[in-house]
């Protein structure tokens, strides 16, 4: 019973250590804070990248369908692995980042976001 | 399992919230409580609207636990009588099943609160058995609304906060409610055992005090034939009132199990003597 306490306890904690990490990670707008489940819009809007750039470096159209497709589904859609897709949107970033240092791109206004398929959903 | 969840959320929206959140309160394993982690991250992203999702997310739980205290009250009863009445599982005898309804009744209120937020892979289970051990419904609602408020304004706010790290801190919070769940279990072992201790204790003190004052009267062997069937020894022991020994004896499993059938026998070989108190012949050899 003990061993479980402890282990549950270790897990709570490294829980928290990786929180932390992640957190400050983002916070410093570090690239090996992007995630599988994140979208392009998601990704755009951490980094401040334009969207079409983003899609632009992993050759893909910024269609409709793309608009909610996580970095799971691109990578699946281009048969790749989905750390090979994070890995060129890290390089894409900071090459954008290289080109454009002092002026950071708007986050994408609510206007540019396509309608969502879905009824009910609101649009930001 | 959470790639397909995200996803279900990114393409069906609202109506995918529901309908999952539904399912999970139900009781199917699949952890509502992360897709409202991801939607509220989403709601701070844009793609969603935090006032739609809360009430959304609320309704669907709610119904869910009502689905699952329905099937408990229409389904559970009937199932709990069948395993009263089976024969091969009688390590599910009707008093132990009677004494678990009354502990859970105790706390079914504070139970069903809990599970809400705190325990949620709980709460699918505290659902079916309110249902069978019929739960004043009123109450059930009360509690489980109560705790449903706190259940989606949690995991909503926190995924809205941090966002980017959303995953991680449900993280956070699942290894917490783990914890929180072993602290329980280890809590209720625990209480438990120290129950076993203290009631093993006091019988001891009672023997070593029957064992000080030596024979007691015939007339009064109640006490000393109690304690020393909790204590399990073979001191001395009145003549009458020999079947609570024999069946507490055999009940501790000490000595080997005397045949319930032959008690008469032990009474009647030892009011053969003439003293007050008379020895035990050891358990399990012919009187």
């Amino acid at each position: 019973m003990l061993g479980i306490l402890a282990f549950a306890a270790v897990n709570t904690i490294q829980a928290t250590q990786t929180f932390q990490k992640q957190y400050k990670a983002v916070k410093a707008r570090d690239v090996s804070a992007i995630h599988p489940w994140m979208t392009i819009h998601v990704i755009s809007h951490i980094y401040d990248v334009p969207e079409n750039y983003l899609y632009s470096s992993l050759n893909l159209k910024n269609s409709s369908t793309l608009d909610h497709a996580t970095l799971y589904e691109i990578a699946s859609r281009k048969r790749q692995p989905v750390n090979q897709v994070i890995h060129t949107l890290q390089q894409a970033i900071s090459t954008y980042r290289r080109i454009h240092p002092h002026s950071p791109t708007p986050t994408p206004t609510p206007k540019a976001r396509r309608p969502l398929p879905t009824p009910g959903r609101t649009h930001t | 399992m959470n790639v397909f969840i995200i996803e279900a959320l990114q393409h069906y929206g609202y109506p995918a919230l529901w309908l999952i959140i539904f399912v999970a309160a139900v009781g199917a394993p699949i952890s509502g409580n992360l897709l409202l982690y991801a939607a509220g991250a989403f709601a701070a992203f844009g793609d969603f609207n935090v006032f739609i999702l809360f009430p959304l997310s609320v309704s669907a739980a709610v119904l869910g636990d009502n689905l699952g205290y329905y099937i408990g009250h229409r389904v559970g009863v009937p199932l709990l009588a069948w395993f009263e009445r089976q024969r091969r599982f009688r390590f599910i005898t009707p008093e132990r099943l009677a004494a678990g309804r009354a502990y859970f009744r105790r706390r079914t209120g504070w139970a069903i609160f809990l599970t809400r937020f705190l325990i949620v892979v709980l709460g699918g289970p505290i659902n079916f058995l309110a249902g069978i051990d019929d739960y004043s419904y009123r109450n059930f609602l009360f509690w489980d609304v109560s705790g449903q408020l706190l259940g989606a304004v949690i995991p909503l706010g926190l995924g809205y906060a941090f966002a980017e790290s959303w995953e991680e801190m449900a993280n956070i919070l699942g290894d917490f409610s783990g914890l929180l769940l072993a602290l329980l279990v280890a809590l209720v072992i625990t209480a438990f055992f120290v129950r076993k201790i203290r009631q093993n204790r006091k019988a001891r003190t009672a023997a070593a005090d029957a064992g000080q004052n030596g024979a007691l009267a015939p007339t009064d062997p109640l006490p000393l034939v109690e304690s020393q069937a909790d204590a399990g020894q073979n001191g001395a022991i009145a003549p009458t009132d020999l079947l609570p020994l024999v069946e507490s004896q055999a009940d501790a499993g000490q000595n080997d199990a005397l045949p319930s059938t032959e008690p008469l026998s032990l009474v009647e070989s030892q009011t053969g003597h003439d003293s007050g108190h008379l020895p035990i012949p050891p358990v399990g050899e012919p009187s």
